[in-house]
This record gives C-alpha cells, structure tokens and sequence, in this order.
C-alpha cells in the first residue's frame, strides 16, 4: 500500500539522465587537453568540497561549477560538475546521494552555461553588470535548489505521505545548511567570481588557439627583426 | 641517413611575434647520445617537442620547415605509430602519472596502443623488473617518492618499445641521488640497448661527458653541434658555463685533450704537478673529522662565551634552544636544534632526504609550532607565534615560485605584500625590483615569466618587506648554471646588507660557492656546524666536485675560481716566468 | 573517511559484478518491499557482512551521524502523517501542518522506515568498504571509455591539488595573510590570492598533463584493456544466491505479501506460511557471502578450491 515505486522511478530517471549525456560525451569525443582541463577543474570542485579548515560550513563547489560553466558552456559546466560530486565521493563515500549530486551540480554547471550564452546574446554597457547580478542571484538561489534536489529522493524514499507538506517538512530540516550554502555561494561570487572568471576566460583563449589549425611559413626563412 | 633529420625548422607559438626555434636544422643518428644545452627559454624544450611530434600537433601556432623521422616527415607519420616510436618524458612527474598505481600507470600506454593483453602482460613484467620496481607494482602512485614516480614514468615509456627516448629536464625535480639514479639507467639503455637519447638537462656535470654530442642552442637557433671535447675547445668565455666543473678548471692550463671527469681531471693534474707536489693516486679517506657538535649545546655556549671573551655581547639576530618537533602521532623529528644566526652571513643545511631540513625552517619561520624548546628574534621570545606575524621579520622562500605568483603584473605581485599591510607607500617596490633586474619586466604576467625570473619574483615578495632572516628552501632547484650564478651574486649582495640567509639545499657545488657556514643534518640533528672549509673538505660525500678534484693537493679549494688559481700557482713555481 | 583500502578480505576478492547484485538486490528489497520482517531479513545478514569485512566499527562511527538523520526523517513521518486510527497524544495546532497528532500507527511506520534508511546507509558503507574503485572503473571503462578515463584523471588529481593547496595556502600566510581574521567576507576575500594561485597552477598543469597523455598514445585510435579478471567460483555462488534472493523478493512483490498494512490499523504482520518460509529463505541465501567468508578464512582448502 505505501507507494515506494516513485522512489525506484526516480532513481532510475536519475541515472539514465546522467547514463545518457555521459553516453552523448562519448560519442562527441574530445581531445586530450579538453580531458585533462576537465579532469583539473572536476578535481578543483572536487577537492573544494573536502573540509576547509579556514571556513567551517563552507563549500565553494557549487559556485566554482557555476563559474566553470559560464566560462566554458553548459555541457563542459555538467562534465566538471558531476564528476566533481562523483569523484570526490571516491574520498568521502558514496552513497544514495552520488546521483542526486552528479545532477545537482551538474545543473548548476549547465545553469552557469546558460548565463554564459546570454551574456554573449546581449550587448550594450550593462551586460557585464548584468550578468555579474544574474550570477550572484542565481548563487544564492542555487544554495537551496541543491538542498531541494538533494532531499528529494530521501523525500520519495523515507517520508509518508508524499504532500507538499510532507516535502516542505524534509527541506526544512537542511535548511539552515541551505541557507549558508547560499549565502556563501553569493559571497563568493562576489568577491571571488569576478577574478576567476577573468582568469579561466584567458586559459580558454589559450585552449582554443592551441586548437587551431597550424599555419605553414611556406617554407621560407623567416627573418625576423627585433625593433622592426 | 639520419634517424632524426630537422631542416630549417621555424616555430612560432600561437599568438606570438617571436619564433621559439629559428632555422634549426639538426640530424640525430640512430644509437646516438644527444645532450642538448642552452640557457632556460633558448627553445631547447620547443625543439625536444617538436621531435616527438607535439609541436605544433599539440599547441598549433606557426610552423616553417621540416621534421623527418625514418625519412618520413613527422606530419606524414600516423599518431599512434609516432608515439610508439619516439617515447618523451618531461619534468615533472606529477603532471605526466595518469593512473592510481604502478602497474596501471605502466599498462596506461599499452592501452592507447591496442596491444593485446598478454603483450601487455609480458612487457609491463619486464619494464617492472628491468627498473627494479617490482616491489612496488601495486603501491600506489601517492606513496611514492618524487625518484621513484619518474622512474615509473620513464619504465612505463619504455614498455612501449620506443626506439628514441626524448627527455625534457627529467631530473630537475629530483634530489641528486634519484637525480643519478635516472641518469644512469638512462645511459644504461643507451650503452647497452643502443637506444637513441635526447637529453635536455641541467646537471651539466652529471651528463656532459656521457654524450656522444654535445647541441648548444641559444634564442632558438642552434650555436655548437659537436662532440663534448669539441665543445670545450670551442667554448670561449662565453659558454664556459656549459662545461662541467672539471673541465673549466683545465681549459685554461691545458691545450691537449680536456679531462671531463674527476678520475681523468686527477689524472691529469698527477701529470701537471707530478714534477713539484705527490698526488695520491686514489682519492683518500678525509682526515678524521673532529666532530665539533656532537653535542650541539656544548658549541653553541662555547661560542656564546667565545664571543663574550672578544667583548662584543652581540645578541644573535635569531636563535633556537633545544628545539624539537614532531608532527602529530609521529615521533619527533626535530631534535635538540640549538642555532645562533647573526647578521650578513650565509648557512647552509645539507643532509639527505627526511633529515628535517625544511622541517627546521618552517618551525623557524612559524608555519610549524615547535612542541619542545623556544625561540629567540633578537632577544625576544617567539615561540609559537604565527607565519602571518612574523612575516615582516622573516622572510621564507619555498622552492616553487609558481605557489606566489597570481597578480596582473610583477610590480603588483611585489607590492601586494606591502598592500596586505595597510602600508600607503609603495617607495620600497622599486629598489627591490632594480636589485633583482626585475625593473624592465614590471609591467609583465609573472606567470608567463621563465623559470628563473619567476623565482626572482618569489623573492621580491620576500625582500620587499625587508626581513632580517631570509629562509630559503632549495633555491637552486630548476635554474641553469648562469641563473645559479646570478643568485650567488644576490646573496653577496644581500649578506653584505646585514641579512642573514639561511638556505636548505641538496646543491653542493652552490654550497661551496656562497656559504659562510654549513651545517648538516641527519635524522633530526645537527650533526656537524662549522666553518664551509672545515665541513666540506672534510667530508666524503658533501664535498664540491673541484674539492675532490684537488683532494690530495689543497683541501682548501672549493670552487673553479680557486682551482684554476691555485693550478696557476703551482705551474707558476715550476714554470717560473 | 570511506576511502577504500585493500586489505586481505573474501569480499574484497570478489568481482565488481558480484558485489554490486548483491547490494542491489540488498538495497531494492529494502526500497520496494516494505514489511518489517523483510527488512529485518536484509539487515541481519547486511550487519553480518559488515562484520566479515571488518567494518562493524567503521559502521558504528558513521550509525551516529546517520541515527540524526534516521530521527529527524521518523519526526517527519510522525508529524506529517495524520492517518493512523490509534492517537496518543493530540498536540497543538501548527502554523502550516495543521494539528500535530502522533499515533500508534504512525510512531510504528517510523520506526520501520528508520529502519530502512539504517540499511541503505549500512548497504553503502558496505560498498564503500569492499569494492575496489579501480576495477569498479575497468568495468565502467567497457562501455564508457573516455569517461572512465576521465574519473581517473580527476581521482589522480584531487589528492595532488590538496597537497598543492596545502603548501599555496602557507606560503600566502607567509606573506601576511591572515584566513581566521575578520567575518565571513574577509575570510572569503582573504582566500582570493590562495584560490588564484592554485587555478592558475592546476590549469597551467593540465595543459601538461593532457600533453604528457597525448605523447603516451592516448586518443590515437581504440584501446585495448590490460587488466581483466575472471569470475571465480566464489563470484558464481554469491551471484546465484543474489539471484535467488531477489526471486524470492519479487514473489513476495507480486504476491502482494511483501508489504504491509499501517494505516489506518496495522494488520497482522503474518499472512501465510509461504511468507515467513519467504524471508527465512531470503535471509539464508543473503548470508552465503557471509559464510564463504567466514569458511575462507577458517580453511586454507576453501581459500583454494573457490
């Protein structure tokens, strides 16, 4: 009579979606230095979620995904943020939770992509300003999407009846965490966004040149000048 | 036939003006030994990428000329056969471990390859054994040391049968012991597999005479090909620095064939002086040491007294009792340490790996805390106080600039310590930079700076905030012969102001030339502390390459400069003009 | 931590494939049936393999943490649950839930739904304990290859950038920065230089990493597998007890005796002989692991043979 199936559903939704693009990313392909720059930033994430001693009750992994997927797009954003929830599970132990965290932050890393696209979209002064108070917005907001994706399955799972009362009844247990994973993730995009965003814009740049196809000097020596 | 043919090879970097290689043209025959020399940012790296196909595969940019592999050119050949054929290693290890443990870090390769499974098997069982890593197949890559991970590399390159092995500064990360180690297998797979070696390589000394060529290169172009006796002969004052030590003390004296190792070097100098002073033909044990500091707390008050005897209650800038240190749950592994620093003089700390050399200077400088004993800043107790307070007393430069570097430009990344501060005026960033040549790249990224530079940088943090006692940890790791050169001429400089340095390294030869005073470590003490003749020439295993070459002669010769004058000296008395 | 290490164990050696049914089938019953007699039946062997694995006090530290958890789902339930006929107390009325009531019903419900939770939580401390990361990778790699490739380029990574971080980190506080000083937006902003350096040094190293895997072959054409390990017995008998047990699960499921009736007033907990005979099977065959286990490390002949 307790209908558990939606939790077998759910799961199995869950995973075919990641299954899915993970299935897509192998049939794009992509070179050795895209891998190792994901792999880098997966691991960033990753580590980032591992105890900082400095900030107790600090995780920056949402707001560097987010970050990363508005530099590099939405598909590379997914990429480093469900390898980051998986990988560092690897350290600290996986769970029930793994693909609800491969989802969470993989959305916020295609979530961060989308951001990114607008802002190419748009033009006029504003459009940095803009797309800076839609980042720390978005930051914010992202603290308690994660805490809803995350109590979701523990929701469809573990509580009877399943009522938006019940639902609302399981987010308010994580939401003071919620509430400090979104405020951080806002302060850091303040403080911390602007910079890194700067400096991963100039490591694709460097990416994207070392992609190009290689000039020929035609054969000639090159002379060169040192003052001309 | 070359196995390697370059013909005027031009190679730009994307988005650069200036060519990385301008007309190089080369031929490397099959079984050759190539050391390829030149000053960091000569483009020597760029022409070893270029061999193995990565430039401009991997980074794009422009390219002019032609790379012909086995008579084929380089972008004719097929991907996967060119990385079977040409095997490259680079420096550091960890950026080129891919896996979890050995094992898998060996089969990584022959996967990319196709091989079936059984090659696999036998090859990574062989490698495993021809590399004595056996032991370690299933450890993993984590636990192992910085020698071991390279020499997992190189094994794991060469299962995959490479007939040329390039290698980019393999050693430039290692102590000097895993540092020979990897040289030698290296020129044991050239002797004995006749395996073609390109090596690029900073340990002049420890590879100059192994090379059947010698290839100087110098702002991309290529300056010298020839054989290592050649190049002393060619070498001029100009490229002297690219000689082993051995050599530059007899290039000058001698017009026939160069020694290039200390067993050649005695033997010739056994020749030279045979008419005035005996050599003794092997190299003889030191005379017996007399150990000054057995018990280190006995010499540091003997000197405390000595010094109040001369009348000068000089109270020492910096000064550690009995300090001990463990990291928690272990034992410890500083034991004992008793120091006085005073003001413009130089210490080195030698000891092998693990010895707690840097272990020391981070308790002195604050990052660790002490558990025993205390510490003194002229006078006063620190103990326990914090890095981030007693930064502007004592200045510690870790031996990887790249941890500092993360401002716009060099003038900000010097001044942001000041900034850090609250200090408004920024009048001190100039000199500093003027002293370490750094004023023509103010405006530059420091993290497209070279190796060298960047390490300047690094130290323009330190020297800006104008510390007493500079802690350096290994500051020759990495640096060509003539960057070493200009440090030791930055810390004259800088002891002659009345700074203190003390530096922890693994470099004897940089030892022999800056150091006042040499203490050694082992296991958590301090084993030996005395004057840099009386420790060095009194040792066996820290003495400079010059010092053993004169063992015998004149224990007190240290560097090349005292070689070539003492060598002059005695000729002098036969030859009297 | 959970970070798998190798150790001499039987349930170590066994294959990726073997484990994971075995698990799955643990933590699917759990999930899909809810009586309280089968979940005792998946507990009971689940705490035992724990213990052959030597994780009872591994399992017991983390208890501590997931009994909050356990609690705080029950106190929902209770609340949030209004169905139960047999009320204990009438509490007051809640701003947005309405009337708080707990009923016998419902403080029943939680408990066994604790108990569920308990063996999710206890089925993947189990899994992080016995399953070798590595060769569960090998086996991911068949049909994800560049993906598992990429796990593993990240898993490499992590612990190098920690140590990484750990030394940018002290070298910043060498140069005067302070990480404790100040509130929330100083602590973050005094991390700024700490979070550029180590960027700019793991991004400039990922172009060498991903150079250095270029020169060794990688992506020049398809790849071939070095490690490949053969089920041993011992895999085929814990696969087939899995198997069974799971048969024996969804019998139960689709008899619709695998479930049982809370609300409004719980039923009886037996409803046929088939049943109990059911779990008693369910349990046994769940066990097998454990007793090879135990059998492996009592007798050298067993360690051999399977």
């Amino acid at each position: 009579m307790v209908d558990s199936q939606w939790s077998l559903y759910s799961l199995l939704i869950a995973v075919a979606g990641i299954g899915s693009f993970y299935l897509w990313y192998e049939r794009r392909g992509s070179s050795p230095r895209e891998m190792a720059l994901i792999a880098t930033l997966a691991a960033l994430a990753g580590l980032s979620r591992l105890p900082f001693a400095a900030v107790p009750g600090l995780q920056p992994t949402t707001f560097l995904v987010l970050i990363c997927g508005y530099v590099f797009g939405a598909a590379p954003g997914f990429l480093v943020g469900s390898m980051a929830a998986f990988t560092s599970n690897l350290f600290l132990g996986q769970g029930p939770w793994t693909p609800w965290q491969m989802i969470a932050w993989g959305l916020a890393g295609v979530c961060g992509g989308l951001i990114g696209l607008r802002k190419e979209k748009m033009n006029g002064k504003g459009k940095e300003m803009v797309s800076r108070w839609l980042l720390v917005s978005l930051a914010f907001l992202w603290g308690f999407i994660f805490g809803a994706i995350l109590n979701f399955w523990h929701w469809l799972t573990f509580i009877y009846p399943l009522t938006l009362h019940s639902y609302l009844a399981t987010l308010l247990i994580s939401i003071w965490f919620d509430a400090v994973h979104a405020v951080g993730n806002a302060l850091f995009v303040l403080f911390v966004g602007g910079e890194l965003i700067k400096l991963l814009t100039r490591f694709k740049r460097r990416l994207t040149v070392s992609g190009l196809p290689v000039e020929r000097l035609n054969g000639e020596v090159v002379h060169h000048e040192k003052n001309g | 036939m070359g196995l390697f043919e370059v013909e005027n090879l031009t190679y730009f970097f994307p988005e650069k003006a200036e060519p990385s290689l301008k007309g190089v043209n080369l031929a490397v025959q099959e079984g050759e030994f190539v050391f390829l020399a030149g000053q960091s940012g000569c483009g020597k790296s760029s022409l070893l990428r270029a061999l193995a196909g990565l430039l401009p595969d991997f980074y794009g940019g422009r390219v002019g000329g032609e790379i012909r592999f086995d008579g084929c050119p380089l972008a004719q050949w097929n991907k996967r056969s060119l990385a079977r054929e040409v095997g490259i290693i680079f420096q550091d290890p960890e950026n080129q471990l891919v896996m979890t443990t050995v094992e898998q870090e060996i089969a990584f390769g022959l996967e990319n390859l196709g091989l079936p499974r059984d090659e696999m098997r036998r090859r990574v069982a062989e490698v495993l054994s021809l590399f004595d890593l056996s032991s370690l197949k299933r450890e993993s890559i984590f636990n192992l040391s910085g020698g071991e991970k390279q020499k997992v590399i190189l094994a794991a390159v060469l299962a995959m049968y490479p007939r040329v092995l390039l290698l980019d500064e393999p050693t430039s990360q290692l102590d000097p012991v895993a540092a020979q180690e990897l040289l030698n297998y290296i020129h044991r797979l050239n002797l004995e597999w006749g395996m073609t070696v390109v090596l690029v390589e900073q340990r002049i000394d420890r590879c100059f005479h192994l090379a059947d060529r010698v290839v100087l290169m110098e702002k991309g172009s290529i300056a010298f090909v020839g054989t290592p006796g050649e190049m002393v002969r060619w070498s001029g004052n100009k490229y002297i620095f690219f000689l082993p030590p051995v050599a530059q003390v007899f290039r000058e004296i001698s017009n026939g064939e160069v020694p290039l190792t200390i067993k050649e070097g005695r033997k010739t100098l056994r020749r030279l002086l045979a008419p005035i002073v005996p050599v003794e033909t092997t190299i003889p044990l030191p005379p017996p040491v007399q150990v000054k500091v057995k018990d280190s707390l006995l010499f540091s008050r003997s000197s405390l007294t000595s010094r109040v005897n001369q009348g000068s209650v000089e109270v020492p800038l910096l000064e550690t009792r009995n300090l001990g240190f463990a990291y928690p749950g272990k034992e410890l592994c500083l034991r004992g340490i008793n120091l006085q620093l005073h003001r413009g003089g130089v210490t080195a700390v030698l000891g092998e790996n693990g010895a707690g050399k840097s272990t020391l200077l981070k308790n002195i400088c604050g990052l660790l805390k002490p558990q025993q004993g205390k510490i003194y800043q002229q006078g006063q107790d620190i103990t326990g106080y914090r890095a981030e307070d007693l930064s502007s007393q004592i200045g510690y430069l870790s031996q990887n600039p790249n941890d500092y570097l993360f401002n716009d430009t060099v003038e900000d990344e010097v001044a942001f310590d000041l900034k850090i501060r609250g200090a408004k005026d920024l009048s001190t960033v100039e000199p500093v930079l003027e002293l370490l040549h750094l004023s023509e790249l103010r405006s530059v990224n420091p993290r497209d700076l070279s190796g060298g530079e960047k390490q300047r940088v690094a130290m323009g943090t330190v020297l800006v905030r104008n510390p007493d006692v500079l802690l350096l940890d290994e500051p020759t790791r990495g640096l060509d012969v003539k960057l070493k050169h200009q440090l030791v001429e930055l810390l004259q400089q800088l002891k002659h102001r009345g700074k203190s340095i003390v530096l922890v390294t693994h470099d004897i030869e940089f030892v022999g030339e800056v150091a006042d005073r040499v203490i050694i470590m082992s296991d958590g003490e301090i084993v030996m502390d005395g004057g840099r003749q009386e420790v060095l020439a009194n040792s066996l295993y820290y003495a400079p390459q010059v010092n053993r070459l004169f063992r015998g002669v004149d224990h007190g010769v240290m560097t090349v400069h005292d070689g070539v004058e003492r060598i002059k000296g005695l000729l002098g008395k036969v030859f009297p003009k | 931590m959970f970070i798998y290490k190798p150790r001499e164990i039987f349930l170590q050696s066994l294959q990726t494939l073997s484990i994971c049914t075995y698990l799955l089938v643990i933590v699917g019953g759990a999930v899909l049936l809810f009586h309280p007699l089968v979940l005792l039946a998946l507990l009971l062997p689940l705490v035992l393999a724990l213990a052959a694995a030597g994780g009872l006090a591994q399992w017991r530290k983390s208890l501590k943490y997931f009994l909050i958890m356990i609690f705080l789902s029950m106190i929902i339930n209770i609340t949030v649950n209004k169905m139960g006929a047999t009320v204990l107390w009438l509490g007051p009325v809640l701003p947005f839930f309405g009337r708080f009531i707990i009923t016998l019903e419902s403080l029943f419900f939680g408990l066994v739904m604790g108990c569920r939770l308990l063996i999710v939580f206890s089925a993947f401390i189990l899994y992080n304990l016995v399953l070798n990361p590595d060769r569960a990778l090998f086996a991911f790699a068949k049909i994800f290859p560049r993906s598992a490739m990429l796990v593993a380029l990240t898993a490499k990574t992590i612990p190098y950038l920690g140590q990484q971080m750990q030394r940018a980190a002290e070298i910043q506080q060498c140069r005067g920065i302070n990480y404790y000083r100040g509130n929330l937006a100083n602590r973050i902003n005094n991390r700024l230089p700490l979070i550029k350096v180590l960027f700019l040094s793991a991004l400039e190293d990922s172009f060498n990493l991903g150079e250095s895997i270029q020169a060794r072959a990688y992506g020049s054409g398809s790849r071939s597998c070095y490690f490949r390990s053969s089920p041993r017995p011992r895999d085929y008998f814990v696969l087939s007890a899995s198997l069974g047990a799971a048969l024996l699960l969804l019998w139960l499921l689709l008899k619709g005796e695998g479930s049982f009736q809370f609300f409004p007033r719980m039923r009886v907990l037996i409803l046929s002989g088939g049943q109990v005979a059911a779990m008693v099977y369910i349990c046994l065959l769940l066990l097998v692991p454990v007793l090879l286990s135990w059998g492996w490390s009592k007798w050298d002949y067993l360690k051999w043979k399977i």
